[in-house]
């Protein structure tokens, strides 16, 4: 669906969802897996991930009626800040960094479960989350935002209180430095294989 | 839905091998169980059923003032249309944290006016993040002061911003044009104060205009005077949403350093997109007194700029008997992920017998660190 129509489409939907539940659930319906995906591959404990994002969708029901366009925020750059101010709490509240946190391959693992299993195999999601996880701070989130979530490059602007050439550029980096250590490991599997 | 922007050609790389890179990737993002969805969905349609958020507040509140007649102009534009006046850009530009931000278009241009008779306060731009909520007004009409208050020599006026609480205030500048507006830059404290669930600030602008002359000069001193302040019952008040830069870098650590057999502990460094906070302690080597220290903060031996600021801090994790200072740098250090070096050379007591019962120790207190 042309970018322009699907953007007007969601501007009546968001609309009517301030004063009708099913149009707040055809919204609720678009945007679930989207955030616990940006929610989860920030948080790898599932049940803490689960949480902030029960908390996300409250946050996004009580305050749903704030949104304007006073600021030209879309809705999904709105709902992505939420996101993104809880995940920050979570961290904030355990006391802890996300940077700090190892890579748990049982966590990764468990997540892996949860991938969607028709093109990738549980060992190469956990690969591939792996190089995520160690991209730096910004442009891991930037990648997050954009492959995970499926965010448009404004959005992830305007989440992140960035320029749009900033995201490109983050971008831009952050998949041939993925693309290249992905492929790699790929053909260090499969001389593996192969000896 | 199609939600992609175009996707990025990369040189060097296939496009067509990138295209089933980026559609690996995107099929390991995770995602929920069936049972966590089912769950949510209950509850979050539940809480949407019984009407929490379901209907429209009021984008602005206007307050009525019984003494005045008030317009409301409100001119709500998108920061490509109108820019920020020269003098304000001029004085956003000599703090490095807040220039930064606004080349970066961190910050939120508003153009709010509001005019009471023939004084118009414009709050044209705003920015928030963890450590501090800056705004940016012009105030127009003091050309109109003498005409209608004789005697005055000029007006001032003191401001407030409140996020539920009044905020604490930190730096302030002002400048006029010589004719008729005053330009200004405030710049309040945010630091410790938890962000708001859909990240967006609720705010009040507030100022209150007075006018002041000379009233004479005291006798054994011409160059001293002594001036009268009358308020002129202008109350101006601007509400106004701003969304917050959550993001901070925080080390809380309790590192210390023993020079001159005083030791100093490093406790908090918080490091926003504008501004960077630095928290000392020490245990007061003379209680009588009330202890500043005189930094000197390096990021690989090049002084971090916008620093000079100092005040007293509480509630940072400090041992009992210890006091704290916090040094704020108005800079953009968000981006740096090198290793900082914080060095104390002096030691300032203040004593309570005014600004020269001082006693100074110097000395070399370093501190080595990263934020996280």
């Amino acid at each position: 669906m042309p970018e322009d129509i699907e953007a007007q489409r969601e501007r009546e939907l968001i609309q009517k969802a301030r004063s009708n539940p099913d149009a707040f659930r055809e919204l609720y319906d678009l945007y679930l897996r989207r955030v616990y995906s940006y929610v989860a591959a920030r948080i790898p404990a599932q049940a803490d991930a689960e949480d902030v994002v029960a908390t996300v969708f409250l946050s996004v029901v009580k305050h749903l009626h704030r949104l304007n366009n006073h600021h030209q925020q879309s809705f999904a750059a709105w709902v992505f800040t939420i996101a993104r101010n809880a995940i920050a709490d979570y961290y904030r509240r355990a006391g802890q960094d996300e940077d700090d946190l190892p890579l748990d391959d049982d966590l990764l693992a468990d997540q892996s479960d949860l991938v969607d299993m028709t093109l990738v195999t549980q060992e190469t999601a956990a690969e591939l989350r792996s190089l995520v996880d160690a991209l730096p701070r910004r442009r891991r989130e930037i990648i997050i935002l954009r492959y995970f979530s499926g965010l448009r490059n404004h959005e992830i602007a305007e989440v992140l209180h960035i320029d749009e050439h900033t995201v490109a550029s983050n971008l831009s980096r952050g998949l041939r430095q993925l693309y290249q250590q992905y492929t790699v490991l790929q053909s260090s599997s499969a001389e593996e294989s192969s000896v | 839905m199609n939600m992609l922007s175009a996707q990025p050609s990369i040189p060097g790389i296939n496009p067509q091998a990138l295209e089933r890179f980026i559609e690996t990737l995107r099929q390991t993002a995770p995602q929920p169980s069936a049972e966590f969805e089912q769950r949510l969905t209950s509850r979050v349609m539940g809480e949407a059923i019984r009407g929490r958020g379901s209907f429209l507040k009021p984008l602005f509140r206007t307050p009525l003032r019984a003494a005045a007649a008030i317009v409301l102009t409100i001119s709500i534009v998108s920061g490509a249309v109108l820019a920020v006046s020269s003098i304000l850009r001029q004085m956003i530009g000599y703090d490095a944290g807040l220039n930064a931000v606004f080349n970066s278009d961190e910050g939120t241009q508003l153009n709010l006016s509001q005019t009471i008779g023939d004084y118009t306060l414009t709050l044209e731009w705003a920015y928030a993040d963890s450590n501090r909520v800056t705004v940016a007004y012009t105030l127009g009409g003091w050309d109109k002061l003498p005409t209608q208050f004789p005697g005055f020599q000029h007006y001032q006026h003191d401001l407030e911003l409140t996020e539920g609480g009044v905020l604490v205030p930190m730096t302030f500048g002002s400048t006029d044009d010589g004719q008729v507006v005053t330009s200004s830059v405030f710049t309040f404290n945010r630091s410790g104060m938890a962000p708001p669930d859909d990240g967006l600030l609720d705010l009040r602008l507030t100022a209150n205009l007075s006018g002041w002359n000379v009233v004479s000069t005291a006798e054994y001193d011409p160059r001293i005077s002594n001036t009268e302040t009358t308020p002129l019952d202008v109350s101006f008040a601007i509400d106004f949403t701003l969304p917050l830069e959550g993001s901070v870098r925080m080390l809380d650590t309790a590192q210390s350093a023993t020079d001159q057999d005083i030791t100093l502990t490093l406790r908090r460094v918080t490091v926003t997109a504008s501004q960077t906070r630095v928290v000392v302690c020490l245990v007061p080597p003379d209680p009588q007194r009330q202890w500043a220290l005189i930094p000197y903060l390096t990021t690989q031996g090049v002084e971090v700029p916008g620093g000079g600021s100092m005040d007293f801090i509480t509630g940072v994790g400090e041992v009992a008997g210890e006091s704290c200072n916090v040094f704020s740098y108005n800079a953009a250090m968000y981006d740096y992920q090198g290793d900082w070096a914080l060095e104390i050379r002096e030691l300032v007591g203040f004593g309570s017998g005014g600004g020269d019962d001082q006693q100074r120790i110097a000395g070399s207190w370093r501190f080595d660190f990263a934020v996280p």
